[in-house]
This record gives structure tokens, sequence and C-alpha cells, in this order.
């Protein structure tokens, strides 16, 4: 009878230590590198016709929040960055991120802009979201990163 | 030599337990003393004695009989031993793999109730360090949408820089 029960004992504690192998793999999977889109945009009432308008989603939510009716995009950047590493990318002449590939689906931002850091914003980011860092610029216009994930 | 260790020897010399040498030494010994000359003179008696006026004991069995009843309770006593063994290894087992299943058990509990969590995307676990003290932060979140806004009182004249960008 203990011998039956032990073997038991023994097959939950295998079927235990496959599930945890498993999971660990899934884990792995999830944690694989990421691609990242930056974008520079600048938010102004005025009409610019050279000017590329941003995706109507990016526009979309931003027009939500923010009074301007405008959204330009000045420059796209996009990057894929291995698990656990950080690249960094100039957008402006002034304004550079570096962007952290953390666990779990976490990205990490830091905005610098003349050679010092202004901001690091850490945060779960899913594919369809979207984190912003924004701020004034010269006559009644707005500067917005716009970074989202694309898998 | 002690007196109680004399009395022994000359016990032994009387049960004939000694060598020849041993014997012919404390008979020697004896001789010359008149204590132990009355010691063993007294144990010589009893010896005789005991042999000439003991009571013949007949044992119910045949000696046999008692050998192999020793023999099979050797038997016995053996497999009990190791069958005791074999259960304080399972013990052993048991008691290492407990703690380390509960752990197991718990964790398994605990990646399992992941995915039940109220999926809150963006809104969750989100945090920001601010390096420069002069300047204010505005944080929105907002989930609909799927963003998060954060507004930093820092201006910069990004069409000029963009440009300039491209110009150098």
């Amino acid at each position: 009878m203990f011998v039956l029960s032990n073997f038991r004992f023994s097959i939950a504690s295998i079927c235990i230590a496959f599930f945890f192998f498993i999971d660990s793999g899934i884990t792995s999977v999830k944690s694989d590198t990421i691609e990242v889109t930056a974008s520079l945009v600048l938010g102004t009432d005025k009409e610019k016709k050279s000017g590329k308008k941003v995706s109507g989603s990016i526009r979309k939510r931003l027009s939500k929040v923010f009074k301007w009716n405008n959204y330009y995009k000045l420059s796209d950047k996009k990057f894929s960055i291995p698990d656990n590493k950080t690249k960094s990318t100039v957008l402006s002449k002034k304004a550079s991120i570096k962007v952290s590939n953390r666990k779990e689906g976490k990205i990490s931002v830091s905005l610098f802009s003349e050679g010092k850091m202004l901001i690091q914003k850490s945060q779960n980011l899913r594919s369809g979201s979207y984190m912003v860092l924004a701020g004034e610029s010269a006559g009644d216009s707005a500067w917005f990163i716009v970074i989202s994930k694309s898998n | 030599m002690k007196e109680n260790e004399i009395e022994l020897k000359i016990q032994a010399l009387v049960d004939g337990e000694l060598t020849k040498f041993e014997a012919g030494k404390l008979r020697d010994r004896i001789k010359n003393d008149i204590r132990l000359q009355i010691l063993h003179e007294r144990l010589m008696q009893m010896k005789d004695l005991i042999s000439k006026h003991e009571m013949p004991r007949v044992l119910p069995e045949s000696s046999a009989f008692y050998w192999s009843k020793i023999a099979q309770e050797i038997e016995v006593g053996g497999s009990a031993a190791q069958s005791s063994a074999q259960s304080l290894g399972m013990k052993w087992v048991f008691r290492r793999l407990a703690p380390v299943l509960g752990v197991a058990c718990v964790a398994l509990l605990i990646t399992l109730q992941g995915p039940n969590l109220p999926d809150l995307g963006i809104v969750l676990d989100h945090n920001h360090e601010l390096l420069t003290d002069e300047i204010d932060v505005m944080t929105f979140n907002s989930a609909d949408d799927s963003m998060s806004v954060v507004w930093i009182d820092y201006s910069m004249d990004i069409q000029k820089d963009y440009m300039e960008l491209w110009l150098d």
C-alpha cells in the first residue's frame, strides 16, 4: 500500500516538474525580441500641406485628450530589441530615446534632451497600446513621442 | 594487584581457566600468602560440594530444539530490521519531498491564477522616474484607448530641431 501511494506521489511530482518545464518554455517565448515603433509627432492647429499626418488610430487617441486638431509625424523609427537589451534612437536634434526590453512585456523608455535624461518611464506595453511622452513646443504646438509595440 | 582481582584470579584458577604460566605464578603467590591460601581452599571446597551435590536438571526439549528456535528468532529479527530500514528510507524521502511539493503546488496555483487576473492593460504596473527636479510631470492613463500619456513641462521646438537634424 505504501509502495503504491509512493508511486502515485512520484507520478504527481513528475507531472508538476513537467508543468514547470513547459511553463518556463512559455515564459522564455514571452520574453523574446520585441518590435518597437517610436514616432515624433507635432500637434498643432495650423495646416501643413506637405506634412505627413499620423495614422487614424493615433490621431483619434491624441485628439480625444489634447486640444490640437492636426497631428503630423516628423519622424518614425522602427527597431527590434532582444530580451533584456536596450536600444537608442535619435528623433530630433534635441530629442532621443532609449528603450529597454524588460521581462514579461514590460518596456522602459528614457527620454533625453540636450544630453540629459528628462524622464524614465516603465510599463507593461501590449500590442495595440501606446505610451506617449509629450510637452510644449514653439508657437502653441506640442511635441509627442508615441511608442508602440508590434508584437 | 587489587584484592578483588586476586580473588577473581583464584576463582579462575579453581575453574581451570588460567594458562599454565599464569597458574604457576598464582600458585607461588598463594604459597606465600596465608590469606590467599584460605580463600583458595574455600573455593576448592565449594567446587567440590557443587560438583557432588548439584541437582541434575533435565531440559524438557532437546538442545537441537532450542538451537532451531534461536535460529528462527535471528531470521525473524533480521527481516524485521530490514523492513524497518526500508520504511525509514521512505519516511526520509517523504520528509524531503513534502516541502518541495508544497512550494511547487503554491507556485502552480499562482501560475494558474495568473491569466484570470483582470486585464487592465497599460493601467497596471507602470511607473516613472523624473530625473530633473525643476520639471513638472502629469500622467494620464486611458484604459479605453489603451494609451498612457506623460505630459512633461519641458518645451522643445521640434520642428526646428527636426529640420536641423536632417540639415546636419
